[in-house]
């Protein structure tokens, strides 16, 4: 295949495709086959991997047969929450783009040209800063990422928190219609139990 | 058996349960046997194939097979050119061409050999074809050298892009016996040498080449060199060169090459070599057995003779070379003569190419004459190793019998040997040449010598250095065995050594011419001489005790004299291949060598530079011609362009292991890179071509995939190196200086952070929601769905999404502030 033409292919296919990110590591293909071909026809799922602990990202491409569909699966996203594999933390999707791509072809035949800096030169210096920069902005970037973690975990705990406090009620409530004790108390106030 | 199409391979992967191999998942050969018979069993019809590439897992093999057709049996493998019968009983067919897998291949031609597990296919010339009894088909093959194999003792030296380095020198590593079937395919080689004798290549040819070469790395003292004597290893030089067109190979010598084959048919049946064949998955070692058992066949032949002619001490020494020939090689003394004649013959040739003046004598001589040569080249070795003791080593291999007696006598003797030195001249005019030569140069002749000479050199060296050459053995080994100031060395290293004793003799014939020039070059250096042979006493002496003891011990020892002893020797020119020695074996020199190697390392560029300066001028000529790479001479800060990295597309050939193993190996050796600051735009491979182009390092890269919270500024990419040091290498050098991408990016590079530890990882925000009803539950988590706005999880769904958006923020606002950070430094740039 031409150059050209293999990007233009390329190009095309990432049209088709939805990043989705905030998933659950047990998702597998299947699951996600499963779950997009309620929307239309998957072509391929392509998991993002992440080789360092830090990155913490869980995310996948998938590829749907037509742009539209494509589309259409991003915006029903966006309005709703969708949940896959597990709840109550929704799946995001977005578009996908080029750089997500792991197989991506060459744009088209074009000439890298490197240079080793001659520390002398000025630019040395302004370059060791951008090399520096580039350093911080990854730290950054990673401490961001704890942070944001944290912050799920908060979210998580919180939630799970609720859920049990929640759960007490119901139980409560239960037992309380189990064991007559409800049933009791409407005698006692001369009030009607109505079942629900 | 589960199968996956991609692109022309097919791979397979099949159950190993199928293969009874047991808990050690070892690759054996009848595993490919039964793969194929299994692969033709499933589809029911005769495929032909090739097995590229195994991956063993625990559960599974997993193969990639090429080129599947269907084909008649008869298609895959066909001789075409029959050459000459050998062997004992005439078993053995040699062959001068054939077909194989649709591809012709004929007698020097250059192959890629493929190992499995190797990322990357040898590269070889064929030197032999034959076929034994039993349609066991083999070849001989002489190996080149990827710059990147040889990279520990390249140093600094730039190499083409594309050029590889021819096997010279003796030993490990020269060539090997392997089955025909490793031939994985058929290799552009040219020889870019400017030397006269080789046809110059067109600039077609050029372009069409695959790898070029014109130099050679000798596999003993790990030198490289551009000169190429009369032979290289045992090939001549005209095979080595590229072929003329219509030229007829044979035209020249027939006598060699039928004494060639007759030869051959000696290590046929000498069992050592199949055996060691045998096992086809070691075949492609190129330090394996097989490499020493050629030797042997060539070696003890010529030791055998020289030691026949030779005066009775000499016969002591071929009564011994002949045992040890025999025990090693096993082949009838008969051949060994005939080989020896032939060598000598070509000894002569040689002599008369390189000799102007006394050689023509020496070729009108006969067979005698050579042996006189021989016997000469000896002679004046001994002189030499009297006076340098270096000498003595290698000449001592003919006279090996002697050499440990001479030696002991020679430090004390030295005068004798002189005399030694006079019948020479006597016998032979070209001896004397050499001899005056060395006399007047002492020690430079020898150091002088080229690569080839190395070997000489590196005889000569151990002379005085015995102890020396007891370090430096290991790599020494196939020459040194053979001479007798090492044999007691030898013998602690093995008997195998033996043979190369002879090659040593022939080897200095051959040599002579270079040292001659080595010589000229070199100039003074009586003054060495004097100090050599007073280190010469010394290391004599030890030596001697040496030699009577034997005793690994004695190496330590020497190590710790030799080491002025090298000095000298790097000062007088002979440094250089000692240096190379010591640095050139492959981890097997002992304790001494470190010490020497860089005491000589040192002296010998120093010295070296001044005989390299030609050797140089020459390397910058030849590598004009070959490709004008940005990288080769431009001054350092130039700007280079990062083509695709050449022959890239040749390791499609084997498929290489998934990326996730090869991170984690990678990874917990220590070579994975990660790379800030790529532009965005950059493919893995394009990675792969900067790093190769920028560090002359090939590695794997992979660009780190863009997420929803990654930089849009810049992207990040892992490499893999092959080693450590590379990868330290790189990592120092992107701190410490700054390679700009095209688009004003300076490269950083770190350390991978730690790894993820797969599904251990947790994940917040799934919840056992046992809500109102429990089936609902259950259906939720095992299906996906979209959540509905009265359900509690809906809610707490709307508190994900909220923080998702939050994070969203965070992410947006960092990389905004990022990219006005960045762009403030860069608009700083500009403006300077």
């Amino acid at each position: 295949m031409e150059p050209s033409t293999e990007y233009a292919a390329f190009e095309k296919k990432v049209k088709k495709t939805i990043y989705l990110d905030n998933l659950s590591p047990l998702v597998t293909e299947a699951v996600l086959q499963t779950a997009f071909n309620q929307f239309g026809t998957v072509n391929n799922v392509q998991f993002i991997p992440t080789h360092f602990a830090s990155s913490g990202v869980y995310a996948a491409l998938v590829e749907m047969q037509s742009v539209r569909q494509a589309d259409e699966i991003v915006r029903e996203m966006d309005d709703s929450p969708f949940m896959i594999s597990g709840m109550p933390r929704p799946v995001r999707a977005q578009k996908a783009q080029i750089e997500m791509f792991d197989d991506r072809p060459k744009k088209r035949q074009r000439k890298i040209v490197c240079r080793w800096v001659d520390p002398s030169h000025a630019n040395f210096e302004v370059a060791k800063k951008i090399k520096n920069l580039t350093k911080k902005h990854a730290a950054e970037a990673s401490f961001l990422l704890e942070q944001q973690l944290a912050e799920e975990e908060k979210l998580h705990n919180q939630q799970s928190e609720t859920l049990k406090a929640n759960y007490k009620k119901y139980e409560l409530i239960d037992g309380a219609q189990a064991d007559g004790t409800a049933k009791r108390l409407a005698t006692c106030y001369e009030t009607k139990l109505h079942d629900f | 058996m589960s199968m996956k199409c991609e692109g022309g391979l097919i791979s397979f992967r099949i159950s190993l349960a199928a293969y009874r191999l047991e808990a050690e998942l070892s690759i054996e050969v009848s595993l490919f046997s039964d793969i194929s018979r299994d692969i033709n069993r499933t589809f029911n019809c005769v495929l032909r194939f090739r097995i590229a590439c195994i991956h063993i897992n625990f559960n599974f093999v997993e193969c990639c097979i090429l080129y599947m057709e269907n084909i008649d049996e008869d298609l895959e493998f066909k001789w075409l050119k029959k050459k000459g019968v050998g062997g004992k009983n005439k078993e053995v067919q040699f062959y001068e061409s054939f077909i194989y897998d649709g591809v012709k291949y004929a007698l020097y031609d250059c192959v890629y050999m493929y190992k499995e597990g190797l990322q990357e296919p040898y590269i070889a010339k064929l030197t032999k074809i034959w076929e034994r009894k039993g349609n066991i088909k083999k070849v001989k093959v002489h190996w080149f050298f990827r710059p990147e194999e040889i990279s520990k003792w390249l140093g600094n030296t730039k190499t083409l892009e594309n050029e590889i380095l021819f096997a010279s020198g003796e030993g490990h590593g020269l060539t090997n016996i392997n089955s025909l079937e490793s031939i994985a395919g058929a290799c552009n080689v040219v020889c870019v040498s400017k030397d006269c004798r080789n046809p110059q290549p067109s600039a077609e040819e050029l372009k069409a080449a695959d790898f070029v070469f014109y130099r050679t790395f000798d596999v003993q003292s790990c030198t490289i060199s551009d000169k190429m004597d009369d032979k290289v290893g045992d090939l001549e030089i005209k095979y080595v060169f590229n072929q003329k067109e219509g030229e007829i190979p044979e035209s020249i010598p027939k006598t060699k090459e039928d004494n060639a084959t007759s030869s051959e048919p000696q290590q046929l049946p000498t069992t050592i070599v199949p055996n060691k064949l045998d096992d086809d998955p070691n075949q492609l070692k190129r330090n394996i057995t097989p490499t020493e058992s050629d030797k042997l066949n060539d070696r003890p032949l010529k030791k055998l003779k020289a030691g026949g002619k030779n005066p009775p001490e000499e016969k002591h020494a071929e009564t011994e070379v002949a045992q040890e020939s025999e025990k090693l090689t096993g082949m009838p003394s008969k051949k060994s003569k005939v080989d020896n004649t032939n060598k000598i013959q070509v000894d002569v040739n040689k002599l008369k190419g390189v000799e102007t003046s006394g050689t023509k004598s020496e070729t009108g001589k006969t067979d005698k004459a050579n042996k006189d040569d021989m016997k000469v080249s000896i002679g004046p070795v001994d002189n030499k190793v009297d006076n340098k003791e270096r000498n003595k080593t290698p000449t001592g291999s003919d006279r090996l019998p002697n050499q440990p007696l001479k030696k002991q006598k020679s430090d004390v003797k030295n005068p004798p040997m002189v005399d030694n030195k006079s019948k020479h001249e006597e016998k032979l005019p070209a001896d004397v040449r050499k001899l005056k030569g060395a006399e007047t140069l002492g020690t430079n002749s020898e150091t002088g010598k080229t690569d080839k000479a190395n070997k000489d050199d590196m005889k000569v060296s151990l002379v005085p250095l015995n102890n020396k050459v007891d370090n430096k053995e290991g790599n020494k080994t196939p020459t040194g065995s053979g001479r007798l100031p090492n044999q007691p060395l030898k013998k602690q290293k093995s008997d195998v050594k033996n043979p190369p004793m002879v090659d040593n003799k022939s080897k200095h014939e051959e040599k002579l011419p270079a040292d001659v020039n080595n010589l000229k070059a070199l100039g003074t250096s009586g003054v060495t001489e004097e100090k050599l042979n007073q280190k010469n006493g010394k290391v004599s002496s030890k030596v001697t005790d040496d030699s009577e003891g034997k005793v690994i011990k004695k190496s330590k020892d020497d190590g710790s004299a030799k080491l002025p002893d090298n000095k000298k020797l790097g000062n007088s020119g002979s440094g250089k291949d000692l240096v190379a020695n010591s640095s050139s074996p492959k981890g097997k020199s002992k304790s001494g060598l470190p010490l020497n190697s860089t005491a000589n390392n040192k002296e010998s560029k120093e010295e070296q530079s001044s005989e390299n300066k030609r050797k140089l001028t020459m390397n910058k000529s030849f590598k004009l011609p070959a490709s004008l790479t940005d990288k080769d001479k431009k001054s350092a800060y130039q700007e280079f362009v990062c083509g695709p990295k050449p022959n890239d597309d040749k390791s499609s050939w084997f498929r290489q292991l998934p990326w996730d193993e090869r991170l984690k190996t990678a990874y917990d050796q220590g070579t994975a890179i990660l790379l800030h600051n790529v532009d965005p735009d950059y493919t893995s491979a394009e990675i792969e071509d900067i790093i190769w182009h920028a560090f002359n390092e090939s590695c794997g890269a992979k660009i780190v995939q863009r997420t929803a919270v990654s930089s849009p500024h810049y992207a990040q990419a892992i490499i893999l190196l092959k080693t450590k040091e590379a990868a330290q290498k790189i990592l120092v050098k992107l701190d410490e200086e700054c390679l700009m991408l095209s688009n004003g990016r300076p490269l950083v590079a770190t350390n991978c952070p730690p790894m993820s530890k797969k599904k251990n990882s947790s994940f917040f925000g799934h919840l056992k929601i046992k809500v109102q009803n429990q089936r609902d539950v259950d259906e939720a988590v095992s299906t996906s769905h979209f959540s509905q706005p009265n359900t509690i999880e809906y809610d707490m769904a709307m508190d994900w999404c909220l923080l998702q958006n939050r994070s969203k923020k965070w992410w947006d606002k960092l990389h905004k502030l990022q990219g006005l950070e960045l762009k403030n430094l860069e608009s700083n740039r500009v403006q300077k």
